[in-house]
């Protein structure tokens, strides 16, 4: 008996729950929209439709705005209307408030109507149905309409519109409405065109369309997050560091592109990076690695992908990442030279003469942690690549005012032409800030060995030298951007 | 006698033709073209990179259900996408994205809402709202 009690509770609540919901139209704003000085504006991106009818302070009905039309001197019905978003109508009355504005005209008329839903009508709407019709004194009366959901929609479960119509003749006076009220559940989607809402092909049932998803048949998995988001982007490095060298930037050049894969939850579940080595302008063994900038090496689940050739300062710990870093740390490859082997003479696809070799591409999969409250999103990434210089663990190489790791040798800094300054957040840049190493976010050629950079990238000093307000698209393969015979371009 | 005319001449050319020279102004701060890589000189707070961030901030709108769909960041052709994930429209969004330094807007898209931001300040503020003009 007790359980028929609750149940029978339970069902009146979800009744009453359903009788409930109405539909206002206020033409107020909602306190936690964004600032709009037009609150019309704001009722259109939630499905309301206006056809000449505006909102106005003036001569409002209720609190600090309601609707107006037009001039209402055309007996036309459809001279100007309001429609309501999608809804699912229940029963009871519509109700609104309606005057003119001022007390003239032959005659003024407000229509109420609703509109089924048709697939294959334009909007979706199929043919309007009238069911009331009110007739005003020429006055400036505020007049309360009260009138049923028609019996052939109400409770019907399928998705409606209701409109209001306003016409009539002579004078000039206006028609305002405000205070709406219409019984029904909001049906509407504003974000797919204010249709009405609809079930979504979702195969895998984590919340995101199959034609948004990445991975539509894994739920684990939603969407790609991809650095750079078209193509590759390009690394270049300069390895005589805390020396200057001599600029050619091709001591080390990595093509690079990661995707961070998130689920539907948008916390990160995986990173995909491919890591293509091109060119080893050098005879050091330079190792490559990244930091993820913030983010504790507990974060990782597991790596796979790496390439080791056992060098004797590797130390990783059970999930891929280095031991004894403050944040995770991937070392990509721990010997430049074993991943792109020298097909004789100095170097690796830096002299032309010398034959070339394919590059060479490291694909690493890395995944997170996705405990409730431990997940990482998008923005918590800041990757932070290196070099590790000849074997030398403690000599990193960054990008200008790159972090270096825990195991990075401090003592380093300040040395030679080295002019860094971790107090002041400087690291890796000369007394005149120039850098060891650059990052392109797009795949571009590099230097024939010895051959200075600016040399070959003719806009580079223009854009350095601005600041890099001038010829931010250096890079790019324009006319007059390059010089080509001092580009390795197989 | 007649060589020394004739050095004597020269010797007046040379004077006349020198007083056009300009004389360089030390005041005058020509820019110099480096040569060499070494040679540049930049700003310290330059930081070297073809990229840069933008804050984003996206402004929920009140819904009278909750909708959800993917929010896309992108180039004006959809080429590049720089961010997506799925959100509630009334959820209020702070993301940071990495753009190519030479772009000058986002396309944001929300389902079948989309708008076109410049990106030419490092904070942008997007809405869900299209400004459509009152009617008389």
């Amino acid at each position: 008996m007790k359980k028929l009690i609750i149940l029978f509770s339970l069902f009146a609540s979800l009744n009453l729950q359903s009788i409930a919901q109405t539909l206002t139209l206020t033409c107020e704003n909602y306190a936690s929209s964004p600032s709009t000085s037009n609150n019309r504006n704001y009722d259109i991106a939630n499905c309301w439709g206006f056809g000449g009818v505006s909102y106005t302070s003036s001569n409002k009905i209720d609190g600090n705005y309601s609707t107006q039309s037009g001039s209402a001197t055309n007996l036309n019905p459809t001279s100007f209307w309001l429609k309501s978003p999608w809804i699912k109508p229940g029963s009871g009355n519509i109700k609104l408030k309606t005057k003119l504005n001022s007390g003239n005209g032959t005659s003024r008329f407000l229509r109420l109507a609703y509109i089924p839903y048709d697939a294959n009508a334009s909007y979706k709407e199929g043919t309007r149905v009238d069911f009331f019709t009110h007739t005003f004194t020429i006055s400036t009366s505020v007049v309360e309409i009260s009138e049923a959901i028609p019996s052939a929609i109400a409770n019907s479960g399928q998705p409606f519109k209701i409109m209001a119509l306003m016409y009539g003749s002579g004078g000039n006076s206006r028609i305002m409405t405000d205070s709406w009220e219409i019984p029904g559940t909001y049906w509407a989607d504003p974000s797919n065109s204010c249709y009405p809402l609809a079930l979504i092909a979702d195969a895998d049932s984590d919340g995101v369309a199959d034609e948004d998803d990445g991975y539509p048949n894994d739920a684990t998995k939603a969407y790609n997050n991809y650095f750079p988001a078209a193509g590759f982007g390009t690394l270049m490095f300069e390895d005589l560091w805390p020396a200057t060298g001599d600029y050619d930037f091709n001591d080390l050049v990595l093509d690079y592109r990661y995707n961070l894969v998130t689920n539907a939850n948008n916390k990160v579940v995986e990173m995909d990076a491919s890591v293509v080595t091109r060119a080893i302008g050098a005879s050091f063994r330079n190792g490559f690695a990244f930091q993820m900038n913030g983010i504790a090496p507990n974060k990782i689940v597991s790596t796979t992908g790496p390439k080791y050739h056992g060098a004797s300062w590797l130390n990783n710990a059970a999930n891929g990442t280095e031991n004894g870093q403050t944040y995770a740390n991937i070392i990509v490859f721990d010997d430049a030279q074993k991943v792109l082997p020298s097909p004789g003479g100095s170097g690796t696809n830096v002299i032309p003469a010398n034959g070339r070799v394919a590059p060479d591409t490291t694909n690493l999969v890395i995944t997170f942690v996705t405990t409730s409250g431990q997940e990482l999103q998008v923005s918590d990434f800041d990757l932070n690549p290196y070099i590790i210089v000849n074997q030398i663990r403690g000599k990193e190489v960054h990008l200008p005012n790159g972090v270096p790791s825990t195991l990075h040798n401090a003592d380093w800094f300040g040395t030679f032409q080295d002019d860094s300054k971790p107090n002041e957040g400087k690291y890796y840049k000369t007394k005149n800030n120039l850098p060891w190493a650059l990052s392109i976010d797009s795949s571009i050629p590099y230097t024939h060995t010895t051959n200075d950079l600016i040399d070959a990238y003719l806009k580079f000093s223009d854009w350095a030298q601005s600041n890099g307000t001038l010829y931010t698209d250096w890079y790019e393969n324009k006319p007059g951007y390059r010089d080509t015979n001092k580009l390795f371009i197989p | 006698m007649r060589n020394r005319k004739i050095i004597g001449a020269l010797v007046i050319l040379v004077m006349a033709f020198s007083s056009c020279l300009k004389l360089p102004n030390p005041t005058e701060e020509k820019p110099t073209t480096p040569v060499k890589f070494g040679e540049i000189k930049t700003d310290p707070n330059f930081n070297w990179t073809t990229t840069r961030i933008v804050d984003i901030e996206v402004l929920g709108l009140s819904t009278r259900t909750p909708i959800y769909n993917t929010f896309k960041l992108s180039t004006k052709d959809k080429a590049s996408v720089f961010y997506q994930g799925k959100h509630a429209m009334s959820e209020n969004i702070a993301l940071k994205i990495t753009i190519p330094a030479v772009l000058d807007s986002v396309l944001m898209e929300f389902g079948s809402i989309q708008k076109t931001y410049s990106v030419a300040n490092s904070k942008v503020t997007i809405d869900y709202i299209i400004n459509y003009p009152e009617e008389e």
